[in-house]
């Protein structure tokens, strides 16, 4: 029976996971690495998972949101002006390969140990991922085309809405995308302080008490995570920018 | 259209007859723009009447575009005065029109949204270019994306943004020269039939003696940069191809270039 493309790019490379996990399973025969189906069943099986998984889901997105919201209007403002830009961009240049991770205890003890803190992190993380993105696209818009369009008369807003975000956006999106990975692995980390919900602390306590099927259905749940976050984003993206896949 | 004489000063003459200067449609005296040290413009002087087209044709890199950008408003950074429609030059005027070299389209609108933009940008009713659309030729591409069109028709979607808002001036930056020859041909045809229907006045910059002899009815060259007068002409065989006597005018601008160019290496060697 012939698959349609998409089911192909997500079924094909599940089931070659699964069978090298089965294999090294077999292999490497230890309790550290359970079977597939044994950490599937686990995974199916626990109901409190999706509790820790919304908790995970809910602190990505806000800070994703959230760091967009700040990231493309300061990008755009920096991108879009000469001498901004000579003013602020070596220091973002500066900091934006400094690993934000190192500073959670400083974080935690100006923001607490609540979800302020994470997501904080987190923030620090991807708002640079899109900044620099930002800046770089907004310095790549032709001169002629916010020229040709200037003659049109727009209003500032209306020059953001129909040309800036526009151009922007794809840029955007690709660095959200790049940023999930990071801003999982960074979230993982976050989790396993002061809280006692979210797949990072999950999988930790797990693995404190030696419950490998239970850490491994947590790391499942954590990957869907990251798969679901990055198939919305390429949604988003063949939504908003139809016009770049024709 | 005035002619300019050595040294820059006017001649209020225009196609022989004595016009008062409020009938110019386009009046520029003395226009001079500098970067720093270096003059790109140098009092440059021109003008035009209601419905003419002025073509103007220098080497490439001579400075034509920045004279165009100081006529859009583009460029508010210049010495001398001018007066488009007896206003000076300002962004966003209703009554004036740009098409850039590259078209400025933007690619993540339909050929049916840039053509509306502009009247978008004023809350007004886009629903009158029904008949604009038609004109040119668009119907059928209308809900495509720029990259969807080709050349010839992407040309078309810039000339009908910028008639959209119905200015009575239209500057255009080396509009066709992008077209292969054919598409070029006719678009500077469709161009020209509308421009007289419209009564536009319209200032080409473009490198292309040929298409200067096609639709200016003045020609001015321009020299090498800075970009000065190096002579106005009146056209008298607008709207013809291969006219004899555009043969004897293309050869005497040729002329007039190459000793401008000889004149800067020259210069260049003293």
């Amino acid at each position: 029976m012939p698959m349609s493309k998409g089911y192909q790019r997500i079924l094909l490379p599940v089931v070659e996971l699964v069978l090298f996990w089965q294999v090294l399973a077999m292999i490497l025969k230890t309790p550290a690495l359970p079977y597939p189906h044994e950490a599937l069943w686990r995974f199916i099986h626990t109901g409190e998972l999706m509790e820790h998984t919304w908790a995970s889901l809910w602190r990505v997105l806000r800070a994703i949101v959230g760091s967009a919201g700040l990231a493309v209007p300061l990008g755009l403002w920096v991108g879009g002006s000469k001498v901004v830009f000579e003013m602020i961009s070596p220091l973002l240049y500066l900091l934006y390969p400094i690993p934000k991770v190192a500073f959670l205890p400083v974080i935690m003890l100006v923001l607490g140990l609540g979800d302020a803190a994470k997501i904080f992190l987190m923030m620090l993380v991807i708002f640079f991922q899109i900044l620099i993105a930002v800046v770089d696209a907004r310095k790549g818009i032709d001169k002629h085309v916010i020229d040709s369009i200037a003659t049109l008369g727009p209003t500032r807003w209306q020059l953001l809405r129909h040309v800036l975000l526009p151009a922007v956006l794809p840029r955007v999106l690709t660095a959200v995308r790049v940023s999930i990975g990071t801003s999982l692995a960074v979230l993982f980390f976050a989790e396993t302080f002061g809280t006692e919900l979210g797949l990072g602390y999950y999988i930790t306590d797990a693995w404190m008490r030696l419950n490998y099927k239970d850490m491994f259905a947590g790391i499942i749940a954590l990957s869907i995570l990251g798969l679901g976050l990055f198939q919305s984003v390429n949604w988003l993206e063949a939504k908003l920018c139809r016009w770049r896949s024709l | 259209m005035l002619s300019l004489a050595e040294g820059g000063s006017f001649h209020p003459v225009i196609g022989g007859c004595d016009c008062g200067v409020t009938e110019l449609a386009l009046q520029v005296s003395n226009l001079t723009v500098r970067y720093g040290e270096n003059v790109a413009v140098e009092g440059i002087s021109l003008s035009a009447r209601r419905g003419e087209v002025v073509a103007i044709i220098g080497p490439s890199g001579c400075g034509k575009t920045t004279v165009l950008y100081c006529l859009a408003g583009l460029n508010q950074e210049f010495d001398g005065e001018v007066q488009i429609l007896g206003n000076p030059p300002a962004r966003g005027r209703r009554d004036l029109s740009i098409i850039l070299q590259d078209y400025g389209l933007l690619p993540w609108k339909t050929a049916k949204e840039n053509i509306e933009l502009g009247l978008r940008f004023r809350g007004e009713d886009s629903s009158q270019v029904e008949a604009l659309v038609e004109r040119l030729g668009l119907t059928e591409c209308l809900s495509r994306y720029p990259r969807q069109l080709s050349g010839g028709q992407k040309q078309r979607v810039a000339i009908a943004r910028a008639l959209s808002v119905e200015p009575r001036m239209l500057l255009m930056d080396e509009p066709f020269s992008a077209l292969d020859a054919l598409t070029r041909e006719e678009m500077q045809e469709l161009f020209s039939r509308v421009q007289r229907e419209l009564q536009l006045t319209t200032v080409l910059i473009t490198h292309s003696l040929e298409e200067a002899l096609f639709l200016g009815n003045w020609i001015v060259v321009l020299s090498n940069s800075p970009a000065k007068v190096l002579s106005v002409i009146e056209n008298s065989g607008v709207g013809k191809r291969n006219d004899p006597e555009h043969i004897a005018r293309s050869e005497s601008i040729r002329r007039l270039l190459a000793a401008d160019r000889n004149e800067g290496v020259n210069n260049a060697n003293v």
